[in-house]
Order: C-alpha cells, then structure tokens, then sequence
C-alpha cells in the first residue's frame, strides 16, 4: 500500500514544484506537496490505520448494524435477508418493565457495583503493596515477583482454581472457614446465591491488583527522592507523605490506571464464564455474561448487539467524562 | 433411574421406589450422616428441565399451548418445578451442595456411593468409568405419582439433537454424505454400543438386542412411557429459560429459603416473558 502511493509521489513532487512559479495550482497537486513537505509520516501510518478500521471500527459498526435487526436463529444462514428491526431491539432492552429490560437494568447494576468494587480494591491493594516495597529490603525481588504472579498466570486456570476452591462440598474456602476456623456455622455457598458476588469480587482483584501494582511501582521510581528526604527534615509522617508527595506524583499514572482496570473489570467475560458458565446466579449476573446469554443461547443477535451498542455508549460516557474531569483537575492543579 | 444396590439392602428397602411418595419415604431412610437418598444435578439446565418436564406431564401439565405458545405458569407446571426443587428443600432427600453442579458432578457422586439414587438416561458406562462395578448398581423405571407407567403416564423423555446441512453449505454432498453416515444402522449399533444408550433406528434396536439389566429397562421405558419434549421452534430457548429459573430456584432451596408456590411462578413468569421478548 505505502509503495504504491510512494511511487505516485515523485513525478507529483515536481509537479507541485512547478507549480510554485507558473502553472495555477490544482487541488491534487496541492495535497500532494502537503504530503511533501511533512506528510510522509503520515503515508507510513495509513497501512495501521486501515488494518485499525479492519480490525476495530467495521466490526464495531457491524454490530451496531445487526443491532437494527431482528436477527434470530431463523435468520443466521442468510443475516443479510432478516428484517429490519428499527428500534425495536433497543426498546425492547430498555423497557425495564418487562422482563428483558428489567434483567439488563438489574445485570447493570450488578455490574456497576463489581466494577466499583473490584476496582477500588485491586487499586487500594496495588498501591499499598507498592509503597510498601518502595524501599529496599531482603527479598524484595522475590516479593515482587510472586505478587506478579496472578498477573502472570493463564485466566482460564486460575478461575478454573478458584472454582474448586469456592465449591461447597469439598472445596478450600468453606474447608478453611467452616471446618477448620469455624466462622462460619454451616458451609456456605459460594458458586450460586448471593455469595456468588462476592466471589466474583474476590477473583477479580486477586487477578488486576498485581497491574495495579506493577504501574504503581513504575510511577514511583520516577519520584525524586530529595522530595521524602526534604519532607522528613521537616517533620513529615509518612502518612502525610504519601497525601502530599506520593499521591500527586501518582496522578497521572493513577488517571490511566484506574480507566484501564475499570475498562477490564467492566468488560470482563472470561472470569464469570469460567466460574459461573452460561447461566450465571442472578447476583452475579454481570453484563458481559447477560449479552452472550442473549446472542448465543437464546439465538437473538439482534437483542445481543443492541444490549452491546448500549454498553458501549455508556462506557464511552464513563471514560469521556472521567477523561474530561481528571484533566481539567490537573490543569487547575 | 439407577440405584445402588448395597445401600439400598442396608437401609431395609426391598425394592426401588414405583410412586413419588415412595421416593421420598424411600429417599429419607437413605438419608443419614454424609449420605444422601437421592442426587440431582442441580445447577445444570438439561437435567433440572428434562427432569421438570417428566413431572408436569405426570401432572398432565403442559409448557406449551397447541398453538405451541408458551405456558409456563401453568398449576400444573409450578407445581412439577416446586416438587423437584423441594426433593431438596423441604424433602431434605438431596445434598444441599448438588445445588451447583453442572459438570456431572452428581454422577460421580452416585457412584462413590455418596448418593444412593439418581435420574439419568444411559448412565452405565459413565458409572462404570467412575469406578462402580456393574452389579453395584440397579436400573429401575422413573416413578410416577401413581399407577403405572404408560404413554398417558409417562416417566422418561425423548429428546435429540438436530442435524442440518445448510442450504448454501459449499459440500453439500459430502455434508449429506456425513449425515447418512451418522444415522446409518451401522454407526448407530457402533455408537450406542460404545455409550450404552439406545439405537434411535428400529432397524439397529431390533439388529442389536439388549446387553443386560439396564438396557431392557431403558428400551422398555422408551418404547411404552416415554414423551417427546416440545417440539416448537423455540424450544432451546425454552429449556435455557426455564433451566435457569429451576437452577435459581434450586439454590433458594440450598440455602434453605422456602420455594413455595408463588416464588415458583414468578420464576416461570420471567421466563415466559423472556421467551416472547
């Protein structure tokens, strides 16, 4: 593709320099001297940027496409011939009246709150295990290392371990928390009810906390240690300087890291997929799990796909809004 | 319906359950310490539904209308799902943990002898696989509420998988090839010989007798008492809805939050509307 357009581009080149002094310039052999003059990077992006329109926007607006229509699994040999839907999909999903709505509205605020949680946890955990290990100490490497672990490992078999864990009748947690604790009175159950949740909570953070951790530890090296060396001569806690020292410094990547993990958590499918399969427990039901229960089991793509252009407004919201607040707060700052 | 045999002899039972009453009563002698009378797979949609289907159709309750239009909450159909929830629940005849299982846990469990009945269809070479010998374990028909067993009273479900070849299938002659192949008498004696269930062909059933005690059984069930599931274009979708409210409904019942009626029929009236959404 680049060499195509470079070969065009020489003989056009003299074209535009012509053109400087006589001819009148046309429009073509004006861009092309734009492109001459400091455009050619640009040339060599355009190859990324149509393999990015492949890869992300025409399957983006396939789906947003199918979203119109009523494809159901009467219609999946030939998708182009099922009738158009309007908004009929969409309106189908957001009649929280009725029982797809009111189970889309329930599984996104299921969502919300795992998202909240899970976030806030892996994030509260991440930076408080990268402060801890800010300093040197033995062992500090190897430390580092097995708190990356969770990161590190494949996401279908730890799940597919902490579901044995999480099962009632012989797994690890109600063995540790009922026989051998005994806090809890009876076993609970863990993989339905409402216990499933947190669960979920649980599994989700034991594997973004190690991100967290990881960007938190790169933000911190970047931090002169003059600033802490100078706050303590002056009487500084440590508390007051990880507040006024640590936490600044942090803001950036904390912007970034904070929208990246929301964004997994939300999104998350594999996770409550593995643990829960097609079916997830009502207070687990999380929205990624919601849609493909939608498109894939019930054979409505349609339903599915409008459930999706709906999540995917409102992330756009969420993350423009976020993106707008936190830097305004740093321009003002 | 399989049962094991030595437990079954320790309890004092001569022979396995015909009624549901007697299930129960049977079940709640087999119940003691970490052994349990009967075991279900809980959280799994085919069996809870193909479970809850046999009991409606005893109750002469129906989950579709003859216009094939959905009529899941039907007295009938709330009472078959309330009943098999509350073989947990309110019977205490099932181990609450088999609430959430979904990967044949249940089976394994009947065969560490965990469990002393269970209800499935050709379950012998899985039994064997787990280690139950074959004389461990008996075969009986799946009881009913009361009298016999017959076509107007029925204690088992036929069900399948549809094979098609798509219209515009770049092979279709050899996907028609394929399709030949798998329902040939040949390949049905050889595949139901290797998985102990029946040959869906009357020429193979006939070409290839029964292998022992739970075969007869099987075929017998097959050939005189045992119903079709519904055959409407919706029907997948009706066993994900209606599996997943008896899933839900069953891990209430573990956690020991009475299933009553009311609860049951809203369930069913999700799914319902689900099904029309």
């Amino acid at each position: 593709m680049t060499v195509g357009i470079h070969r065009d581009a020489p003989p056009a080149g003299s074209d535009a320099g012509r053109g400087r002094t006589s001819a009148p310039q046309t429009r073509s052999s004006r861009f092309l001297r734009r492109i001459r003059k400091g455009g050619l990077p640009y040339l060599f992006l355009l190859p990324a940027l149509l393999l990015e329109l492949l890869v992300h926007f025409i399957p983006m607006a396939f789906g947003i496409l199918i979203s119109f229509k009523q494809l159901t699994l009467f219609f999946i040999r030939n998708w182009t011939g099922a009738p158009w839907a309007g908004w009929a999909n969409y309106r189908v999903a957001l009649n929280f009246h009725e029982a797809v709505g009111s189970a889309l509205l329930h599984s996104f605020l299921v969502t919300c709150s795992f998202t909240v949680l899970a976030v806030g946890l892996s994030w509260l955990f991440g930076t408080t295990a990268a402060i801890l290990t800010q300093d040197t100490f033995r062992g500090r490497g190897t430390l580092r290392t097995i708190f990356l672990t969770p990161f590190a490992l494949p996401v279908y078999a730890s799940v597919i371990i902490w579901s044995f864990m999480f099962q009632y009748n012989n797994g690890l947690v109600n063995e540790l928390l009922h026989n051998v604790l005994g806090i809890t009175s009876r076993p609970s159950f863990w993989l339905i009810g409402h216990n499933s949740f947190f669960a979920l909570v649980i599994i989700s953070i034991w594997r973004n906390w190690p991100f967290a951790f990881l960007c938190v530890m790169a933000g911190l090296q970047g931090i002169p240690r003059d600033l802490y060396e100078a706050s303590a001569i002056d009487g500084a806690s440590i508390w007051q300087q990880i507040r006024k020292i640590t936490m600044p410094s942090l803001r950036s990547v904390n912007q970034v890291l904070i929208l990246v993990l929301f964004l997994w958590t939300f999104n998350d499918f594999t996770t409550p997929f593995v643990l829960f399969g097609t079916s997830a427990p009502s207070p687990a039901d999380v929205i990624s799990i919601h849609i493909y229960n939608a498109s894939f089991i019930n054979w409505n793509f349609g339903e599915g796909s409008a459930m999706s252009v709906l999540m995917l407004i409102f992330l756009l919201l969420v993350t423009a809004a976020y993106l707008i607040g936190t830097s305004r707060r740093r321009n003002n700052a | 319906m399989y049962y094991n045999k030595a437990l079954f002899q320790a309890a004092g039972i001569a022979s396995p359950p015909t009624t549901w009453s007697e299930l129960v009563a049977d079940g709640k002698k087999l119940t003691h310490g970490s052994q349990y009378g009967l075991a279900v797979e809980g959280a799994s949609i085919p069996e809870n539904i193909h479970n809850v289907f046999i009991l409606s159709k005893q109750m002469g309750g129906s989950f579709f209308d003859s216009a094939g239009n959905p009529t899941f909450t039907t007295p009938q159909n709330v009472a078959a799902v309330q009943q098999w929830v509350n073989f947990m629940g309110t019977d205490h005849i099932v181990n609450p943990g088999d609430a959430e299982y979904d990967q044949n846990q249940s089976l394994s469990d009947f065969a560490k002898g965990k469990d002393a009945m269970i209800m499935w269809q050709a379950a012998g070479t899985a039994l064997q696989a787990d280690g139950m010998a074959k004389d461990a374990y008996g075969t009986a028909p799946v009881p009913v509420e009361s009298g016999t067993p017959s076509s107007s009273n029925p204690d088992s479900m036929v069900a399948g998988i549809n094979m098609a070849v798509f219209k515009d299938s770049k092979n279709q002659a050899a996907a028609l090839k394929f399709v030949n192949f798998m329902t040939s008498q040949a390949e049905s004696i050889n595949r139901n010989g290797e998985y102990g269930s029946i040959p869906p062909l009357t020429a193979a059933l006939q070409a290839s007798p029964a292998a022992n005690q739970e075969q007869t059984v099987l075929r017998n069930v097959l050939s005189s008492s045992a119903e079709a599931m519904p055959q409407v274009a919706k029907e997948s979708q009706f066993e994900t809805e209606v599996g997943t409210a008896v899933k839900n409904l069953m891990a209430d019942a573990a956690s020991g939050k009475p299933v009553s009626a009311a609860t049951v029929k809203a369930q069913l009236a999700t799914a319902q509307q689900s099904m029309n959404g």
